[in-house]
């Protein structure tokens, strides 16, 4: 792999900023900030119809002084982007939150630029006076596998069979690396937290 | 008397090196608390965990993850792509439930492509198709099939399992298989690409083979939650298959093909009670245990050429010890309760699924122990530039022995076990890595370098 990421390097880099943790409802929530999201290889890729994947796993890990932290749980949050070649915009889907639309490459930009508001546990399940603190790994996918599932349904057709290949993960991501099409990724850690003392909004 | 000391130092060695790692985790976590901004963003784009009354759309994935559920929930309750699943090393792989399967989207039906290059078949090729509801819920029955030819020996070989629900949620399921196979030795669990690519490259094959065919039933449970327990009837015939001599390979040509050893031939008559919990959990939640116990009788009142029963188990677990570094341990232990065990069903150690800095094989017998612990650290300094996708650094340490005891005992406290360590180099998301493993009981070990597509256990 790392042979294939070399190859694959550019000179742009996906980044992350985190806020300090705050509650809102029963959650607590995490905004991160992406930035420097797409090089000229995704730009080049997006416009020329190619899909891409953008996803955020944040995980809360409890602070034990003296022995290794604890894995508390996971949230994985992500968006899809394609290019709607026939109405010439750019649509951007995530769960529960209707569809955008852009028109040029650089609103989408600016709008993924914004503040992603990640739950990363309910409130209820923190413990009191506890130390806590949250990673994030902000990954970028050009291509990912539900994106050549899109390649065979087009192959298959409605109610076709679908085509199968058992092609370990390793070396597909190897060849995307080859290809410039690997995953960008970017990760950041918050300071440690006490639940009681996050601001409520 | 360098001899006794040289493997402690080894050791020593490698225990320093497995602190020195652990003390650099938490110094990699602390180094990594940064980027923080101050204020509260305006027009912040929310996301909320998907609840009962959710409507994720099919082309967003929102889940919780929460540890609970990865350590004691259902094998499907994480509603990830199948690729993202570790390859599970045990069973006839006709109804697959892991890998790429590039289909429609919802669509029930699958065909899978399957390609092998081995030193007895040379190439073979041939599909798998699929009928799975992919919905735990559904009553409808699963059906497999696999079709393939084998070039070299021009041979058809095939399966065909049926799975039909008894209860709701499939907590009970009944089922048939038929099958004629290429199979290999269970403990050998490199994959048909990983095994064809390393002879293709390297000639080398890190399984031995033998044909079998046959046919049989199970009953399968999942009603105790923590485990699936299942029962199994079979009749199989085992067949010998000799070293294809014409077996070529793009590099190392000179290197001599291992023979492929002959088995006990004959027709067994199995039941087997089985325990199993095989992770299906994508690689970054994939903390938690599994399992795979088996109780496995032959002859006696069931007839057939073999009388033996067999006990085995592999257990494993992967536990987080911060965000950049996790720890994973693997027991194995099988033994010979009673009869003659074949050769076919015996135990063989070796090689670069375990004892790293063996050959292949190197042990064989009916009684086994193997104990595997590999560290795993994420070396995020280098996450950016030509390692952007990550690099992780590994320590390892095997540890083990397959022998042959003429009683049936486990005479474990009687056997001098082989330790293997090492270190290597992982990318991330168990993609590639490389091994660098030497006998640590050797005054002047050789390093054995491996290749490999996937994660040793």
């Amino acid at each position: 792999m790392a042979a294939g990421l070399g190859v694959a390097a550019s000179a742009s880099a996906l980044d992350i900023a985190l806020s300090r943790p705050r509650v809102r409802g029963s959650y607590v929530i995490l905004d991160a900030n992406l930035s420097d999201l797409f090089d000229d290889r995704i730009r080049k890729s997006l416009t020329r119809g190619m899909p891409a994947t953008i996803e955020l796993h944040a995980e809360l890990w409890k602070h034990r002084g003296g022995w290794f932290d604890h894995h508390e749980q996971s949230f994985v949050a992500s968006v899809r982007i394609r290019y709607d070649v026939w109405d010439d915009i750019y649509r951007v889907d995530r769960p529960n939150a209707p569809t955008e639309r852009f028109v040029a490459i650089d609103s989408l930009e600016s709008y993924l630029s914004r503040p992603w508001g990640v739950p990363i546990a309910r409130t209820e399940r923190l413990q009191a006076g506890t130390r806590y603190y949250a990673v994030v790994t902000g990954t970028l996918r050009p291509v990912t596998v539900e994106d050549v599932n899109e390649v065979e349904g087009w192959i298959g057709g409605p109610g076709g069979l679908g085509v199968v290949t058992e092609l370990p993960k390793a070396l597909f991501d190897a060849v995307r690396n080859v290809a410039g099409f690997g995953d960008r990724r970017t990760q950041a850690m918050t300071g440690t937290f006490i639940p009681d003392t996050l601001r409520r909004r | 008397m360098i001899r006794p000391f040289a493997p402690r130092a080894r050791i020593l060695g490698s225990v320093v090196a497995a602190m020195v790692l652990l003390i650099g985790t938490h110094l990699s976590a602390q180094a990594g608390r940064i980027g923080l901004i101050a204020h509260e963003p305006p027009d912040t784009l929310f996301f909320t965990p998907a609840g009962p009354d959710s409507t994720e759309s099919d082309s967003t994935r929102l889940i919780w993850v929460d540890e609970e559920a990865v350590d004691t929930g259902e094998e499907d309750e994480l509603p990830l792509d199948r690729w993202s699943r570790p390859r599970i090393p045990y069973g006839d792989h006709i109804l697959r439930d892991q890998g790429l399967r590039i289909g429609r989207r919802g669509s029930m039906n699958n065909i899978a492509f399957l390609f092998d290059y081995n030193r007895v078949d040379l190439f073979r090729g041939g599909f798998n198709f699929q009928f799975d509801a992919h919905d735990d819920g559904s009553s409808m029955p699963r059906f497999g099939a696999t079709v393939e030819y084998a070039f070299g020996r021009t041979e058809w070989l095939y399966g065909l399992q049926l799975e039909q629900p008894l209860l709701d949620d499939r907590r009970l399921t009944a089922g048939v298989t038929m099958l004629r196979r290429t199979d290999h030795n269970i403990l050998q669990q490199t994959s048909d690409w990983e095994n064809s690519l390393a002879l293709l490259f390297a000639r080398q094959d890190y399984r031995d083979y033998f044909e079998r065919e046959g046919y049989g039933g199970y009953l399968r449970s999942r009603a105790l939650g923590f485990t699936t327990v299942s029962l199994h009837a079979r009749q199989d015939r085992f067949r010998s298959l000799p070293l294809d001599t014409g077996t070529d390979s793009w590099f190392n040509q000179d290197i001599p093909l291992r023979d492929n050893p002959e088995i006990d031939e004959g027709e067994g008559h199995t039941v087997a009670l089985r325990f199993q919990r095989q992770s299906r959990n994508p690689v970054r939640t994939r903390a938690g245990l599994t399992h795979w116990v088996e109780v496995e009788k032959a002859g006696g009142n069931l007839g057939g050429d073999f009388s033996y029963t067999r006990a085995f188990a592999d257990l494993r677990g992967v536990l987080r010890l911060s965000p950049a570094s996790e720890f994973a341990v693997r027991a194995i232990a099988g033994s010979t309760l009673d009869g003659n065990l074949p050769r076919q069903r015996g135990f063989a150690l070796g090689g670069v699924d375990g004892l790293r800095a063996h050959n292949t094989a190197t042990m064989k017998g009916n009684q086994a122990l193997l104990l595997q612990a590999e560290y795993d650290l994420a070396l995020w300094s280098l996450r950016r530039g030509n390692f952007r996708g990550g690099l992780h650094a590994l320590v390892f340490v095997d540890a083990g022995k397959a022998w042959s005891n003429a009683g049936n005992g486990w005479d474990v406290g009687n056997q001098r076990l082989a330790v293997d360590g090492g270190f290597g180099l992982a990318g991330a998301d168990d993609g590639f890595r490389v091994y660098f493993a030497q006998n640590l009981q050797d005054p002047r070990p050789d390093l054995n370098v491996s290749l490999r597509l996937q994660r040793a256990f």
